[in-house]
């Protein structure tokens, strides 16, 4: 195959008429996704306060009533839950912002910044048991115990808690398997063949 | 640096249709051409006062817009592959060399698109770098790879598209 050859057909095509863009349009297009983009991380913090808020008053109502020992220590250890949570997921958030590569860097190093990130949101799925599953179900477990019923209705109700958080786990699972680790591989590639023919 | 909106447009006129092939290299499906385009757009926007003015403008602005396409790519990742969606509802029967001698220009350009599809990111941007005629001094520039091994990485690039295109026309 001839480059020049690919060179010619490149040169022939046709621009793209599906969008063209008059200097008023661009302006106006980035500042309604700049203000979207916003409102979009906005809402997102907003849900995930009130979810928060919910879980603890909630819990925080029955910590106080009850008189079941089972039921005040698992709405503690859900409270707890709860909050790890957030924060987890809120410090990983301002991580990747503050870490966040600027564009203008070399390919390769911006390529590298990039695996770094991958790899680390890979991680925090790998570990979804660990810092979400694992706390909110001893919570539930413990809340569980409190119940005014019988064990075998105990059993089923945390035999759905279990069936419940192994969905969730294999979800991810499923997410890193699928989509983390094809572009783990496909980032590596790229940096492999840059990095032969650099100068560091 | 201060850059005024009219000094921004101006850049993107004068970039508009590498940007747009750029885009379309790096696209997974139809609609996300246009979705990167707007995005290289907004990031050179936010990042043009932090043009030092050391290079080139047009070589910095396709550097921007690189590493844009990839985060972009990623962020949005999907299995679907654009052209070959494109193929289908053409209805397309796929074959290279003949795409590549005997077919109408749309289609050699849109095999050509498909045969690139299949690289990896870097090899991408190398690639259309060179299609679109930059010089070895400015894809070294983008890439952070030596100018000497510019002719290295065309050369292994050239025999991977070969080894594409060639597998496809026997399938």
């Amino acid at each position: 195959m001839d480059l020049d050859n690919l060179k010619k057909i490149w040169k022939q095509q046709k621009s793209s008429n599906n969008y063209e863009y008059s200097q008023s349009e661009l302006i106006m297009l980035i500042n309604n996704k700049m203000i979207s983009l916003e409102e979009k991380v906005r809402s997102r913090d907003r849900l995930e306060i009130i979810a928060c808020i919910v879980v603890i008053i909630c819990f925080g109502i029955t910590f106080f009533t009850t008189e079941s020992i089972w039921k005040q220590v698992g709405s503690g250890a859900i409270i707890l839950s709860g909050i790890f949570i957030w924060y987890k997921l809120k410090s990983t958030q301002v991580q990747t912002l503050n870490n966040e590569p600027s564009l203008d860097r070399p390919m390769r190093e911006y390529l590298k910044l990039e695996l770094q990130s991958i790899q680390k949101q890979k991680k925090l799925l790998r570990n979804v048991a660990w810092w979400y599953i694992l706390p909110m179900d001893i919570g539930l477990f413990l809340f569980t115990m409190g119940f005014n019923s019988d064990f075998t209705t105990k059993l089923i109700y945390l035999s759905l808690v279990v069936l419940f958080s192994g969905f969730v786990w294999k979800l991810n699972q499923r997410a890193v398997k699928r989509k983390f680790d094809p572009l783990l591989r496909e980032i590596s590639e790229a940096i492999q063949f840059v990095k032969e023919g650099s100068e560091n | 640096m201060e850059i005024t909106e009219k000094e921004f447009t101006d850049i993107i006129k004068d970039n508009e249709e590498r940007l747009k092939h750029l885009s379309r290299v790096y696209a997974d499906r139809m609609d996300e051409e246009q979705d990167i385009y707007q995005e290289i757009a907004i990031q050179l926007w936010r990042s043009l006062p932090t043009f030092n003015g050391k290079a080139n403008i047009n070589t910095w602005v396709y550097r921007l817009a690189v590493n844009t396409a990839i985060s972009f790519a990623r962020k949005k990742r999907t299995r679907q592959n654009y052209y070959s969606k494109f193929k289908k509802e053409k209805g397309a029967r796929h074959n290279m060399t003949g795409a590549l001698t005997n077919a109408s220009e749309d289609e050699r350009v849109v095999t050509l698109y498909d045969a690139i599809s299949e690289l990896n990111p870097s090899e991408k941007a190398i690639i259309t770098m060179y299609l679109e005629e930059f010089s070895y001094e400015e894809i070294a520039f983008v890439t952070d790879i030596t100018e000497n091994y510019v002719g290295v990485k065309l050369h292994r690039i050239k025999n991977k598209l070969s080894n594409i295109i060639e597998e496809k026309n026997g399938s």
